[in-house]
């Protein structure tokens, strides 16, 4: 089974008695998300065939009276449905899974089911009043619309997408449906005794509309045994779901050869185990149709990849590219990283992203959409990470005289700094190994007093190199040492490594 | 005669006690071990006194470290004004016990005022807080070793701060035999190779004192490369080794290049909230109108016979600043740039993706990724390169390729390999780049497209099972790492 799933890019997760859990890995084949569809495609790859009765002429019609916020609607009928228990379960499983990820939380497209022999034709999806009442999915009571919204955990969960407008899909006698909220709880209810399926989907995108309902009424139709299509009436024009036309792509069986990189024989056979429908067969070219149910078929390649899959990847002999290049590394990370080992300092790896709560004294680039507010903002300067990092380890034996290279981003420019803190140490230290890391350069700098965030005025200042402010050298006030837990002395200093580039490059023996 | 017994027998002057004796730089267990030989062989003679002193206990310990509960609910007051009970709680890190017995003390000592479950400091309180206390003091001079019982220290024995203890006091002195032997060592054996000792000549008939060269030296820290690190740039090498190039790149990345033009359609659930950090401000940068427009026609009518994904284009969504949030931002920024062809590049950075931190999630971490391009390559390529980097990278002979999917890859394809204790893993995804995705930036040859989860590997190799390891703030864990 493993095999073959592999074909459909799905994995087996987990098994359970009888029943296995899959993974699909193609978020682009929502033809697959159900149990009708992996099946649908077992078999084209073993070679079974099923058949059923499509109907040519539509045997209902929805008129549908300007639903301004939610323009679109398609329909099907599938007929002579023998459902279980489990097929309905399978059945709701892929409504979910289909309003959740093409249909985007039902903003985009929802799916309704109902039981057609209960219809009193036609239907009409139009705004409705507020007030109008029925009773919803999973409750005895008839609710109004408005209450719906308000009482009713869909109308809860669903209700800001329509936006104050109320959509109706009714029949002659009843509401079949507010969507994309709830169904009604008779006519929206499918049991094992339902015999005859209307498949219905809503939204505002009609290819998406029209396509999500192809998908749910072909995996409705392993079900049963006839598909039926409905004519919609939109004002001046009508169309008739679900359109089950294919698409035709040509296949270049010579850029088949180029993209696989080796001669495959036998192609059709791959394009039938895949689902393609082989129409005609040239010496360089093979004209095939899509299968209907694919939208993901966009470019020739996509039909290729099929291909490979259904000649199998680990048949493929895999070859090394002979290509004549050079190899090439930005030295200047490694440089800053060879100076700070050779100053005997310990290299750690702070987070770049912090909370804005403990970098408030330091001006931060803040995300729109935190998981968390200790993870809400990008440092601008490493040496706040760096006192974070003594604080959680004032257990440890000192010297803790640490360094890192790494990156912030300051304004939203991201920046290479080389960050060194020591403790116990002051100012002197600090200093020493600025004019060690000076001298390993060969640039000269000044310092310039000047006020920093958590250092002491007046033992702090900017490093200049030429005219321009490269970074910032200081003791760490006792205030905030006290206040981080931190009882030994800290001074640091840090640096932007890629203004000094210029020196790097003249040093640099290769 | 061990170096210990001579170390002492040549310390010793008149009567010493053994607090003398330590301070001259021997360890405790060392001079037990010393004086009993000493005594059996009859060189000393050990005087005994027993004495009642006071010691820290693991409370006392944790107060020295944290501050005495009266001075946390101060300092709380002092820095936040008036707060209520469970504030002070909540901000001095007290429990209802710590919380209720410093309110005792601290009212009935006039350092603050409660009124309704409020409280308030004083300024005799704020007196108090700036200086240290005696019972401080003591407690401070404890941390060093135990001492003599000092009056008015009473309350800190019934809080349960500090315990009793009696305690030995050992008095040495030498024998007069031990004073003779002393006296010899004194002259015949060089103790320390000093300065003089090497320019006069004293070594010259003498005997240099011998170590125990067994006995444990006490560790210190030494500069090492965080491992990670250090992992991170041997796989960095490698690829170096292998012919690859280093990109670079920004971490606030615009949407352009992290998702359009790497084709992924602007409705794609993973460019949502959920998967994507959006910066608050500012909201826009600037994209290269010429580029934009090419990539916006293949998302909106496709290129190269592609259908495309036939919807409108936000040219504004593009221009959203983002977090980098994949790699392969940086695979595209080389392709629409300078590329050369034949080419291989890589990069080994950071990535940001919104999730809370656990065991095995991480908002940000590093990603390796690459593009090999050139003429003629082909599928066959691919796999040879990710047979590549199972044997060199992952150092596992047996692998094999799954079926896989990525937005701007087809074909696509997953590389899993089996690790000796994981079984089989996945090591890797990768793939040819869509037409759509080069076709924009005028590239005509195979795009190979790879990645590897690098961390998994990491961590495989290192047997860390927490992810949060690997930006570890642990210094104790840090230092012992290979």
């Amino acid at each position: 089974m493993e095999d073959w799933l592999g074909y459909l890019k799905a994995e087996i997760k987990g098994r359970k008695g009888d029943e296995i859990e899959v993974e699909l890995k193609d978020t682009n084949r929502p033809d697959l998300f159900s149990l009708e569809g992996i099946a649908r495609g077992l078999r084209d790859l073993m070679g079974v065939k099923k058949r059923f009765k499509f109907g040519e002429e539509p045997i209902l019609e929805v008129r549908v009276r300007g639903v301004g916020i939610r323009p679109y609607i398609a329909a099907a009928v599938v007929k002579k449905v023998r459902l279980s228990n489990s097929s309905i379960r399978s059945l709701m499983h892929l409504q979910e899974v289909l309003d959740r990820t093409v249909g985007r939380n039902r903003e985009r497209t929802s799916i309704g089911l109902y039981n057609y022999d209960l219809l009193r034709p036609p239907l009409y999806y139009e705004l409705g009043n507020p007030n109008i009442s029925f009773v919803p999915l999973g409750f005895e009571r008839e609710m109004t619309l408005k209450d719906i919204l308000k009482e009713h955990p869909k109308g809860v969960e669903y209700g800001h997408i329509i936006k104050g407008s109320y959509p109706i899909l009714r029949d002659r006698r009843k509401i079949l449906s507010f969507p994309p909220i709830i169904n009604s709880n008779d006519l929206g209810r499918i049991t094992t005794k339902t015999k005859n399926v209307l498949v219905e989907v809503t939204g505002t995108d009609l290819k998406w509309v029209e396509h999500v309902l192809k998908i749910v009424s072909l995996s409705a139709l392993e079900w049963g045994k006839e598909l039926h299509p409905v004519r919609i009436l939109y004002k001046g024009r009508e169309r008739i779901t679900p359109d089950l036309s294919q698409e035709e792509v040509t296949l270049d069986l010579l850029e088949l050869e180029r993209l696989s990189g080796f001669e495959i024989k036998d192609v059709e056979r791959h394009l039938r185990r895949m689902g393609y429908e082989v129409i005609k067969k040239g010496r360089r070219f093979v004209k095939v149709r899509v299968p209907t149910y694919r939208m993901d078929v966009m470019h020739p390649v996509d039909v290729m990849e099929d291909v490979l899959i259904s000649y199998g990847y680990n048949r493929i002999e895999p070859k090394m590219p002979q290509l004549p290049t050079i190899g090439w590394k930005d030295g200047l990370t490694d440089k800053f990283r060879e100076i700070g080992l050779g100053m005997g300092l310990e290299e750690v790896q702070t987070f770049i992203m912090n909370s804005k709560s403990f970098l408030e004294d330091f001006e931060v680039l803040e995300v729109e959409n935190p998981m968390s507010s200790s993870k809400d903002c990008l440092r601008s300067w490493i040496y706040p990470c760096h006192l974070e990092f003594l604080s959680m380890n004032t257990h440890v034996p000192y010297p803790q005289k640490i360094f890192e290279v790494g990156e912030v981003v300051q304004g939203i420019k991201t920046r290479r700094h080389l960050c060194v803190t020591l403790s116990p140490s002051d100012f002197t230290e600090a200093k020493q190994m600025l004019d060690h890391v000076a001298g390993r350069l060969r640039f000269e700098y000044e310092l310039v007093p000047q006020e920093f965030p958590w250092l002491i005025e007046g033992r702090c200042g900017k490093i200049v190199v030429g005219k321009k402010e490269i970074g910032v050298i200081g003791e760490v006030h006792p205030g905030k040492l006290n206040e981080l837990g931190i009882f030994n002395p800290v001074s640091l200093f840090e640096i932007d490594i890629d203004s000094l580039r210029r020196f790097y490059d003249k040093i640099r023996t290769v | 005669m061990s170096g210990l017994e001579r170390k002492v027998l040549r310390l010793l002057k008149g009567e010493m006690s053994d607090e003398e004796l330590l301070e001259k730089g021997i360890k405790d267990i060392e001079l037990n071990r010393a004086l009993s030989w000493l005594e059996s062989k009859g060189l000393v003679r050990v005087r005994r006194e027993v004495k009642e002193v006071v010691r820290l206990t693991e409370l006392g310990k944790r107060y020295v470290e944290e501050g005495l509960p009266e001075k946390r609910f101060l300092s709380v007051l002092a820095q936040k004004g008036e707060l209520d009970f469970k504030s002070v709680m909540r901000y001095a890190l007290l429990d209802a016990r710590e919380f209720s017995a410093a309110m005792g003390r601290l009212k009935e000592k006039g350092m603050i005022e409660v009124k309704k479950n409020r409280v308030r400091i004083t300024e005799k309180g704020e007196k108090y807080l700036g200086k240290e206390s005696v019972e401080e003091k003591f407690l401070k001079e404890l941390e060093e070793g135990p001492k003599r019982m000092r009056k008015g220290m009473e309350e800190l024995l019934r809080r349960g701060i500090i315990a009793k203890e009696a305690m030995v006091k050992r008095y040495v002195r030498l024998t007069r035999l031990g004073r003779r032997v002393a006296k010899r060592l004194k002259e015949e054996v060089i103790e320390q190779i000093t300065p003089e000792v090497i320019r006069k000549g004293l070594w010259k008939g003498k005997k240099i004192r011998a170590y125990d060269i067994r006995a444990k030296v006490p560790k210190r820290p030494f500069g090492k490369p965080q491992p990670y690190l250090a992992f991170l740039n041997e796989v960095r090498e490698k690829l170096i080794a292998l012919g690859f190039k280093e990109m670079q790149g920004p971490l606030v990345e615009l949407s352009f290049w992290n998702c359009d033009a790497l084709f992924m359609p602007q409705d794609h659930p993973a460019r949502g909230i959920h998967d994507i950090y959006y910066v608050k401000r500012p909201k826009y940068g600037k994209v290269d109108e010429e580029l934009l427009e090419k990539v916006a026609e293949a998302h909106e009518k496709g290129v190269d016979g592609s259908k495309g994904w036939g919807y409108k284009f936000s040219k504004k969504e593009s221009k959203r600043l983002i977090l980098r949030s994949q790699n392969t931002a940086l695979s595209a920024r080389t392709l629409a740039g300078d590329v050369e062809i034949p080419g291989k590049y890589f990069a080994i950075a950071r990535v940001f993706r919104p999730d809370v931190v656990d065991r095995t999630h991480l908002p940000e971490f590093n990603q390796v990724e690459g593009i090999v391009l050139g003429e003629g390559l082909s599928f066959k390529h691919l796999l040879g390169m990710l047979k590549l980097f199972a044997e060199e990278i992952a150092g596992t002979k047996r692998f094999r390729f799954d079926t896989g999917y990525f937005p701007f890859t087809e074909p696509s394809v997953e590389l899993v390999g089996y690790k000796k204790g994981f079984g089989w893993v996945e090591l890797g995804g990768a793939g040819i780049f869509r037409p759509e995705v080069t076709k924009p930036f005028g590239i005509d040859v195979p795009v190979l497209a790879w990645g590897l989860g690098i961390d998994r590997l990491f961590m495989m190799k290192y047997k860390i099972d927490d992810i949060r390891k690997l930006f570890s703030y642990d210094l104790e864990w840090l230092r012992c790492q290979p």
